[in-house]
């Protein structure tokens, strides 16, 4: 049996919990909260402690995903959890204030902590009239010199956040080859 | 964004809190620090004053967590937490005022009895659950 363990990582409210819900095969382990924080996120609950959720790819294979709070303030979560950590799917939201720089901030956290870290994008809320053109992220990335695979999906979707993890475990699969 | 959280806090509940933990520090023999925070990790009070933001972080995470377990445990409702280390104790309890759950953290000398403190904090609790108003726009 082989088991890889994922990140879901990212801003607030940028659908963490909601992906390892749309894609977990158990019940997921959750630490939502009621989130006071409106000027942050008008959502009702936040994420403070670890989200856990379980993938079975095919009888040999099992992929635990980990969810972190997207605050900063709970960056100590991020580093519990990054141990043993094969690769993250970083969840941009859309509609935040600003998303590129958002992206900027964990790849660069992400990267600072482990420059080999294996990273995909999933950049979400979309279907939400937002007024930056998604070009934007591609023209970041090339910038920047990332070679990062960037998609956008609906993280309400199994199928979407399962197409996500499929590209962050095809890299870890070309690596460890 | 603490204090935008804070000021959804009635003045007079904070001040009210601020007291209570003073009081409560003072009260219970080996307390050393005791703080008030929100379910999201916001520290609203504290005794010492003093900035206490990823502590207040670190206890919201512990409590959540802990309820995490007591539902894979298939139990219900994490009421407190209780670590106990070579030099201290740590007492992380939700409590609730007029319908809002806070959090309370006792932080306490090794060698104090944990009844003692306990009893303390169910005392503030009690006196916190009495406050007229806790946040402003509830």
């Amino acid at each position: 049996m082989t088991r890889y363990k994922l990140i879901f990582a990212g801003g607030m409210g940028a659908g963490k919990t909601t992906a390892i819900r749309a894609i977990s095969d158990i019940t997921p382990v959750s630490t939502d909260v009621e989130n006071l924080d409106l000027t942050q996120h008008e959502k009702s609950l936040t994420t403070v402690g670890i989200d856990y959720g379980i993938v079975q790819l095919d009888s040999q294979t099992e992929v635990q995903i980990y969810g972190t709070p997207g605050q900063q303030r709970f960056d100590f979560v991020w580093k519990v959890v990054q141990q043993g950590a094969l690769g993250t799917v970083l969840f941009v939201d859309h509609m935040a204030k600003e998303p590129l720089a958002q992206l900027v901030y964990y790849v660069e956290h992400y990267l600072q902590d482990d420059p080999q870290t294996r990273l995909v994008i999933a950049v979400t809320h979309l279907d939400e009239a937002a007024a930056m053109h998604t070009q934007r992220y591609f023209d970041l990335l090339a910038e920047r010199q990332w070679t990062i695979p960037l998609f956008f999906i609906d993280a309400r979707e199994r199928q979407q956040v399962a197409m996500v993890v499929n590209a962050l475990l095809s890299m870890i699969e070309a690596q460890i080859a | 964004m603490a204090q935008q959280v804070i000021d959804r806090f009635a003045p007079r509940f904070i001040h009210q809190a601020q007291q209570e933990l003073e009081q409560l520090r003072d009260d219970v023999n080996g307390i050393r620090a005791v703080m008030l925070a929100t379910v999201d990790g916001f520290m609203l009070a504290s005794a010492p004053q003093q900035s206490g933001e990823k502590l207040a972080a670190v206890s919201a995470s512990m409590l959540a967590m802990g309820g995490a377990l007591v539902r894979e445990a298939g139990l219900e409702g994490c009421r407190s937490l209780t670590i106990e280390t070579n030099n201290g104790q740590i007492y992380v309890r939700e409590i609730q005022a007029k319908g809002t759950s806070l959090i309370l953290m006792v932080l306490s000398a090794s060698g104090t009895a944990l009844a003692h403190v306990l009893l303390g904090v169910r005392k503030t609790q009690e006196k916190l659950a009495q406050a007229e108003q806790v946040m402003v726009n509830t």
